[in-house]
Parts: structure tokens; C-alpha cells; sequence
């Protein structure tokens, strides 16, 4: 398991966020956020798309359609045509956050400007095009389907009129990296990931370490994705992994008795980090200090509970941290029977009877893919500053051993540091650890 | 803790062989494994020419006992024989009940984009010629399971870490053309910082299917021209009109020196600095002056602590299209300009052999400076029969040669402005 290098107490090379933005089903900002997970609304709506009909998945949490336009209108228009919705909102919620990181920040020269994204699976080749395309090649009487289906379809892929050419662009995952870097300068160092979930602690750790060795002066991370593809939809619903929406908005039930699976979702996150001496030379306010991340495969069958614990167990060691002076954990929660009932034996082999309270954001969101990790480091500044955990939204009948889930009332207590958990699709577990930051 | 690190394993699967010393005893050769090619079933796909696996020796290579012949992403089959190679040969092979768990090995690699199948696309669409979950639930059996419908596209990275059980960190990069060396590089990153003893780094990809190559031809990335038949890839030539597509994997064995000299493992050569850079400029067209190039190599060679004088030989990312090559030169020229040494370099471009294996395509010709600089040969260009006169550097045209190669670089540019290069010395103690 990699873990970061423990920073000692208040340090200029301690790594701190100091600006955030977000892009979610929840609206635009971090105090969107807030106030709809504080409340318990969640943000999951009918699932709608302009090309698809389905009775089989019902709910979706969705991007508001203003808050998609405001993101449209955010790139710049010479850079539409290559990019997709989801890494439309990403670029948004990239510029939100480095306006939240003050003026200052501008002065960063470009070349010393990190970009670390992490991206889902992208949403090209959509049905979308491809019908678009197929309809097209269709109204050709010379190709007829059944007959030369590979014919028709190579007509229809092949054809610059109906296809659009910045396709396998818009296809390739790097393509929040490239409109970022593009839209708001950035030369630095970079990667861009792909691993559900996993692809923001892989973004987080690869910047805070270029940080710490100084390859560059600040580093923006960003999660970005959107699980609104149908056949990416279909293979989840194949999975068994989703709610069969009987409850509405209400239909992901995190570690409940009742769950019957989660609700997916689309969104970006953006932090800016910096190191804590830069950003206070400058007047930033730090608002989180980044402790490490850990990612790590769990598609091993050797792989139990207690070797998974060892990640997040080692992550608080590092930093002088124990279950019992952790402030709060954030779990992942996705809903499904499965994935909540690992993350429940983790939580117990991690925590035992530690009594740190156990809360998950996901009924409000849904799942995010890759945007998710950074949603929940998005809250820790309003954790910081209300000293409360808002409750697991719908949880009435939590796992009876042990954990303690909060539920009903937000847990009244003094938090100084938040370790998240995440587990994705596939078969990655990890996790982030973040605490309250100095100021002077 | 800052610790050196070292190359003690290599795999390779292309069109060149199905073994790194096939792959590398072809380079040095100046074999080509560009050949005329089609799309099954589309006799006038505009695109003609490729540098595909060959099939049926992969098969028989492999028989069914690797369980390679199971139902799986081309990509993904690759990059899984391509990893067993490095791990035995690094000796590290943890296949399933082969050995006990490593418990510092972590996994870094590079993919492109998932290979969909037109008919798994067709079959999402009901009868009014609309997509319908209904009808492809209703189809869900012709659906294969080992497609791109339930491919994500980090199966590669939790693929190998499940075969081989290594249970590191695991981080799966998507970085266009760049991949597989932001993958090596942010590995050799990790290992040199002391976060892990070693990693399986590299890359995989295969694009030679109909959306993703329909898609690049769209696009105007492939050549079309018939001109030169399967000489068709003439990076820095005149005459270059595009890429040329390839598919395949390699993977290296990064490991930290500490730990190989404990293990008496065989060490190929350090890899001694890495550096990335993003152009800001254009999605599909590189800097004019090459300014994030030659940025991506000065933060390489400043990462090895390693002079520009040192350098002996680059391997160029050198795809064959118009703007790369004399772009990557004048790039070459800023970064190596001090004392003329840019005159003294000897540049190599292996896409003229292997073509362009895409998202991979960092790691095999990593592979091939590594080995340049332990066996002292600098594979050739081929093609190079008309040189462009912005493209003026020593290209080792159409045969290898033999010189001393301390210290190389080699470089891989994506799609989006995306830079990365790593510097490669010969290892001594």
C-alpha cells in the first residue's frame, strides 16, 4: 500500500487546498453541497436522455441543465467541438476553484502549474453518435441492415458529415486534461487517470508528491465523469449493481438493510494544492491540509477485510492518527448489497470500537465515479467549521456491529480530521486522509 | 529517501514478435512489421496498412494454458503476456499459486480507449431505430461479456495486479500517446521516493478496429497513401503522410537498486529522470516551436541530473505525420543546443518498425533504449530515403548502429499537448 510521507506538524511543505469547485447533481459550488447533504435532499432525479428509453433504470443523479449550460458556456468556444458535457463541467468547476484561490494564484507562472486529472470512462463512442450515424447510413437504399451490417456501419462510422471527425477525441480520457490545460493555462507537470473512483486518489497522491519535491508551484486536481451512457448503464444494471428505484429520490439506502443498490451519477470536482508556506506568502487561506492518499487493487481473493484495513490503517499511523482521535469517517456507501457489505466489514476491522462516527454522502449525490473522492475532501472545510457530521441520508436499519453510523441528527463533535473511504467497480480500494489546517 | 532506480525485467508482445528479443533483435535488424492490412469485412476501408499481432503465433505461443485465449480485450491479452514476460524475467513471477504474494510490487500503466464492437453498439437499438435498453437487454446473450460494453477502461491495470497478485499500488493512466511513458515515469517516481520496492510498468493498446480507427482517419492521424507500400512510415522523411497503426504491449520491471542487488537480479540499465509538460496551445497540433517538448525534456535530464552533453541518443517519438517530426527536431535542437551537441546525437525513430502502438507506445520503445544503451546500438529509421530539410538532425537512417550509448532519452507526445520523457544510463554500482 503507498502512502504519503508523513509532513510534521505545521510546515510550509505541509500540502494545503485553498481553492474548491464543483459541478454536481447538488448545483454549483461546495455550499450546495453542504447544505443538500446537511438536509438530507438528495440530488437524484428521473434518469432522462434525449436518445433513450428505458423503465429499467429510473433515477440518475443529473447535472441541473442550467448548471450543464453555465458549464457549456465556461469553454471556450474554439474548444467545444472536443469536449463532452461531463468534461465541460469539468472545466468549470477547474476555473471555480482557482478563482477561490485568489488572485494571487494567477501570478503562478504557466510552466509551474500541475495538472492531475482523473476522468471516467469516457461517453464516446455514444449511443447518441452512433444512432445519429446509423440513421444516416440507414436512408442510403444501397446498405441494408441484416444484409452488410459491417458495411453499413463502416458507412456510417466513415462518414465526416454524420460522424463527428473529433470523435475518438472526445473518446480518448485524457480529454479533461487537454480542454483544462488549454482553457486555463497549464504547462506543468501532468497525468490523467482512469479507474473509476480510484483515478482522484491516484490524481491526489501524484500531486501532493510533485509538490513536495517541487516540480511544480501549485497543482490542481480534478475529478470528472459521468455514468449517462447507455450501454455503460445497461452492463451496470446487468451487474446487478443498481436500485430498482421504488423509492424515488430516496432509492440509495447506504449500508441499510433495505438497499437494493446505487443510483449513478455525473459530476466534477476541482481543488487547487499548494504548499501551506506558498500559499500564506501569497494570503491564501488554506482551507484542508491534504495528509496522503492510498490506492490499492482488492481483486485478489487473499484479499479480506483486515489486509484492506491495512491501507487506511497505515495512512493514520503515518500521521501520528488512530481511529480514536480520528474526527470522522467518510465512507463510500455506493447502496449495492455487495459493495456496502465489504465496506461494512472494513469499517469494523479498521474502527473496532473506536466510536469515531461513520457517515456517507452518496444517497445525496449518487455515485460520482471519478469526482467522487474529491466531493468528500470538497466538505471537510464545512466539517471543520460546523463540527458536525451530517447523518447517512434514508439509513434506518444500519449493520449491527458496531459501527458507529450516524443517523436521524447530525453528530455534534469537534472534527480535525476526516479519513474518506472508496471502493470502485472494478476492484480498486483506497482512501484519503485529510485534517484541519494550521493557520498561523 | 531518494534511491536509484533500475530495469531488471522486460516483455513485449508487437508485431515485430511476441518476446522482447524478438522485438529487439527485429529493430536492430531494420525489420518492419508494417504490413498491408484491412478491417475484417471492409475490403475499401481508406486506411491500408498496419502493424498488427500476429494471431495465430499468439496462439500457439501461448496454447491455453496461460488462459490468454479466453474471451478478453486484444489490449488486455496483450498487456497480460506482455507482464508475465517482465515479472519471469525479472524474476518476479507471481502468477496465481506460483508463488507467495509480493508485497511491495505495484502496477502503473497506460490504455487507450475501449475496444467496442460495432454489432454491441447495433444491438442497442430497438426496432423504431432508436436506442433501447429493452432491446438490448432482450439481446443481452450476444453480447460478449469480454467486450468494451463491460470493459472499463482500467481493466488492464486490475487485470495484471489480480493474474500476478501483486498487491501495490495500482494507478491505470490515460494520457493519449503519452501513456505508457507517464505510466514508466510516474512508476520510476514512486519507487524512487521509497513508496514501493518495485513496479510493473508499461503500456497496451490496440486500435485496429472499426470506431477507433474510424475515428483516427476522421481524424487524418493515419496514412492513407499508397505510395510506399508498406514503407509507408517515414518519420522525418519528406514524403511522411500520417501514422502508421500498431497494436500490442511491453512492460518493464522497474525496481529499486537496493532491492535487485539483493536479489541478484539482472539490471538492464537506470532509468535516472523523468519529466512531463502540457503544451496549452492545441487538442490536435503540438506547440510550433515545440516549447512543450523541449520542456518535457529539460525537466527530464534536470530530474537525472544528467548535463545535455551527456546525451548520446534520443529516441524520438517520431510518428511519420507532417507536424510532429520537424516540430520534435526543433524541440530536439532547443533542448540539446549547448556546444552543437544536437549534431552529435543519434536519433532514432521506431515507429518506422513497430508503427504506432498508440497508448502503449512509450514502452517498447523505452524497451529499445534501454537495450541500446546496454548492448550499444541505436536501431535505424527506415524510409528515410528523402529527408525534409526541417528535419536535419542524424537520424541513423536504414541500418542500425553500433556506438557507445551512456545516456538517451526517450520521448512520447499525446493528442491534447501532453509531453513526457524519460533518460535512460547505464547502470553501474
Amino acid at each position: 500500500m503507498s502512502t504519503d510521507i508523513p509532513t510534521t506538524n505545521p510546515s510550509d511543505d505541509a500540502i494545503v487546498v485553498t481553492g474548491i469547485g464543483a459541478v454536481l447533481p447538488t448545483g454549483r459550488g461546495p455550499q450546495a453541497l453542504w447544505s443538500a447533504w446537511r438536509e438530507a435532499q438528495p440530488a437524484l432525479s428521473p434518469y432522462r436522455d434525449p436518445y433513450v428509453r428505458t423503465r429499467k433504470i429510473t433515477h440518475f443523479g443529473h447535472v441541473p441543465d442550467e448548471l450543464q449550460q453555465q458549464s457549456r458556456e465556461s469553454v471556450p468556444h474554439k474548444l467545444r467541438k472536443f469536449g463532452t458535457p461531463f468534461t465541460f463541467n469539468a472545466v468549470l468547476a477547474a476555473q471555480d476553484a482557482m478563482d477561490a484561490a485568489g488572485e494571487g494564484w494567477q501570478s503562478i507562472p504557466e510552466e509551474r502549474r500541475g495538472l492531475y486529472v482523473a476522468q471516467d470512462d469516457s461517453t464516446e463512442l455514444s449511443a447518441a453518435a452512433f444512432h445519429k450515424a446509423l440513421d444516416k447510413a440507414r436512408s442510403d437504399p444501397s446498405a441494408q441492415a441484416g444484409v452488410d451490417l459491417q458495411r453499413l456501419v463502416a458507412e456510417a462510422f466513415g462518414n465526416a458529415a454524420t460522424f463527428n471527425p473529433f470523435t475518438v477525441i472526445r473518446a480518448l480520457n485524457n480529454n479533461t486534461l487537454a480542454l483544462i490545460s488549454i482553457a486555463q493555462r497549464f504547462r506543468g507537470d501532468c497525468a490523467a487517470f482512469v479507474q473509476d473512483a480510484g483515478a482522484a486518489l491516484g490524481a491526489l497522491q501524484r500531486a501532493a508528491f510533485t509538490l513536495r519535491q517541487g516540480l511544480c508551484d501549485t497543482a490542481l486536481v480534478v475529478g470528472a465523469g459521468s455514468f449517462n451512457e447507455p450501454l455503460k448503464l445497461a452492463a451496470q444494471y446487468r451487474a446487478g449493481h443498481l436500485s430498482a428505484g421504488g423509492r424515488g429520490g430516496a432509492a440509495l439506502r447506504s449500508f441499510d438493510a433495505e438497499r437494493d443498490g446505487t443510483v449513478l451519477a455525473e459530476g466534477a470536482v476541482a481543488l487547487v494544492l499548494e504548499r501551506a508556506g506558498d500559499a500564506a506568502r501569497r494570503g491564501a487561506r488554506p482551507l484542508v491540509e491534504i495528509l496522503g492518499a492510498a490506492l490499492r487493487p482488492a481483486v485478489d481473493s487473499g484479499i479480506g477485510p483486515s489486509t484492506l484495513a491495512e491501507g487506511p490503517r497505515g495512512l493514520l499511523a503515518a500521521h501520528g492518527l488512530t481511529p480514536d482521535t480520528l474526527g470522522a469517517v467518510l465512507a463510500d456507501g455506493k447502496g449495492t448489497v455487495h459493495h456496502d457489505a465489504a465496506e461494512a466489514e472494513l469499517l469494523r476491522a479498521l474502527l473496532k470500537d473506536s466510536g469515531v462516527p461513520v457517515a456517507s454522502l452518496r444517497p445525496v449525490t449518487g455515485t460520482l465515479g471519478a469526482a467522487g473522492p474529491l466531493a468528500e475532501l470538497a466538505l471537510a472545510p464545512a466539517l471543520f467549521e460546523a463540527d458536525e457530521l451530517p447523518p447517512i441520508a434514508h439509513l434506518r436499519t444500519p449493520p449491527d456491529d458496531g459501527t458507529d453510523f450516524v443517523m436521524g441528527t447530525p453528530r455534534k463533535r469537534r472534527i480535525d480530521s476526516v479519513l474518506s473511504l472508496h471502493s470502485t467497480f472494478n476492484g480498486f480500494a483506497g482512501a484519503a486522509l485529510v485534517q484541519r489546517p494550521h493557520t498561523p | 529517501m531518494t534511491r536509484r532506480v533500475v530495469v531488471t525485467g522486460l516483455g513485449a508482445v508487437c508485431g515485430l514478435g511476441l518476446d522482447w528479443q524478438t522485438m529487439w533483435e527485429g529493430l536492430c535488424e531494420g525489420r518492419s512489421a508494417i504490413r498491408a492490412w484491412q478491417l475484417p469485412g471492409i475490403e475499401d476501408f481508406p486506411v491500408r496498412y498496419a502493424a498488427p499481432v500476429d494471431d495465430e503465433a499468439f496462439a500457439l505461443r501461448h496454447g491455453v494454458d496461460d488462459g490468454l485465449d479466453r474471451p478478453m480485450e486484444r489490449r488486455m491479452r496483450f498487456g497480460l503476456a506482455a507482464a508475465g514476460q517482465a515479472l519471469a524475467d525479472a524474476g518476479l513471477d507471481t502468477a496465481a499459486g506460483a508463488g507467495r504474494p509480493v508485497g511491495r510490487v505495484g502496477t502503473a500503466v497506460g490504455s487507450g480507449v475501449p475496444e467496442r464492437d460495432p454489432y454491441e453498439l447495433l444491438a442497442a437499438f430497438g426496432e423504431d431505430g432508436r436506442p433501447s435498453w429493452q432491446a438490448l437487454y432482450a439481446r443481452r446473450a450476444e453480447l460478449d461479456r469480454a467486450g468494451g460494453l463491460f470493459c472499463t477502461n482500467d481493466a488492464l491495470a486490475t487485470g495484471i495486479a489480480a493474474r500476478h497478485r501483486l498487491r501495490g499500488p495500482a494507478l491505470n493512466f490515460s494520457t493519449a500517446c503519452a501513456g505508457a511513458t507517464h505510466a514508466i515515469g510516474h512508476g520510476f517516481r514512486m519507487i524512487r521516493r521509497g513508496e514501493v520496492d518495485a513496479m510493473l510498468v508499461g503500456g497496451a493498446d490496440s486500435v485496429l478496429n472499426l470506431p477507433t480507427m474510424t475515428g483516427l482517419h476522421l481524424l487524418g492521424a493515419p496514412s492513407t497513401s499508397e505510395l510506399f507500400g508498406d514503407r509507408l512510415c517515414r518519420a522525418f522523411d519528406r514524403d511522411r503522410s500520417g501514422l502508421v497503426a500498431a497494436e500490442g504491449a511491453a512492460m518493464l520491471v522497474l525496481e529499486s537498486e537496493e532491492s535487485a542487488r539483493r536479489r541478484g537480479a539482472e539490471i538492464y540499465a537506470e532509468v535516472a529522470g523523468f519529466g512531463s509538460s502540457l503544451d496549452a496551445y492545441q487538442v490536435t497540433a503540438p506547440h510550433p516551436e515545440g516549447k512543450g517538448a523541449a520542456l518535457a525534456m529539460s525537466r527530464a535530464l534536470a530530474d537525472g541530473a544528467v548535463e545535455p552533453d551527456e546525451v548520446d541518443s534520443v529516441n524520438a517519438h517520431g510518428t511519420s505525420t507532417p507536424l510532429n517530426d520537424p516540430i520534435e527536431t526543433r524541440a530536439i535542437k532547443d533542448v540539446f543546443a549547448g556546444g552543437g551537441r544536437y549534431r552529435k546525437l543519434a536519433v532514432t525513430a521506431n515507429k518506422t518498425m513497430l508503427g504506432h502502438l498508440i497508448a502503449a507506445a512509450g514502452a517498447p520503445e523505452l524497451i529499445a533504449t534501454v537495450l541500446s544503451v546496454r548492448d550499444g546500438i541505436v536501431p535505424p529509421t527506415l524510409n528515410l530515403e528523402n529527408p525534409d530539410p526541417a528535419c536535419d538532425l542524424d537520424y541513423v537512417p536504414d541500418k542500425a548502429r553500433h556506438q557507445e550509448v551512456s545516456v538517451a532519452v526517450s520521448n512520447s507526445f499525446g493528442f491534447g499537448g501532453l509531453n513526457a520523457s524519460l533518460v535512460v544510463r547505464g547502470y553501474e554500482h
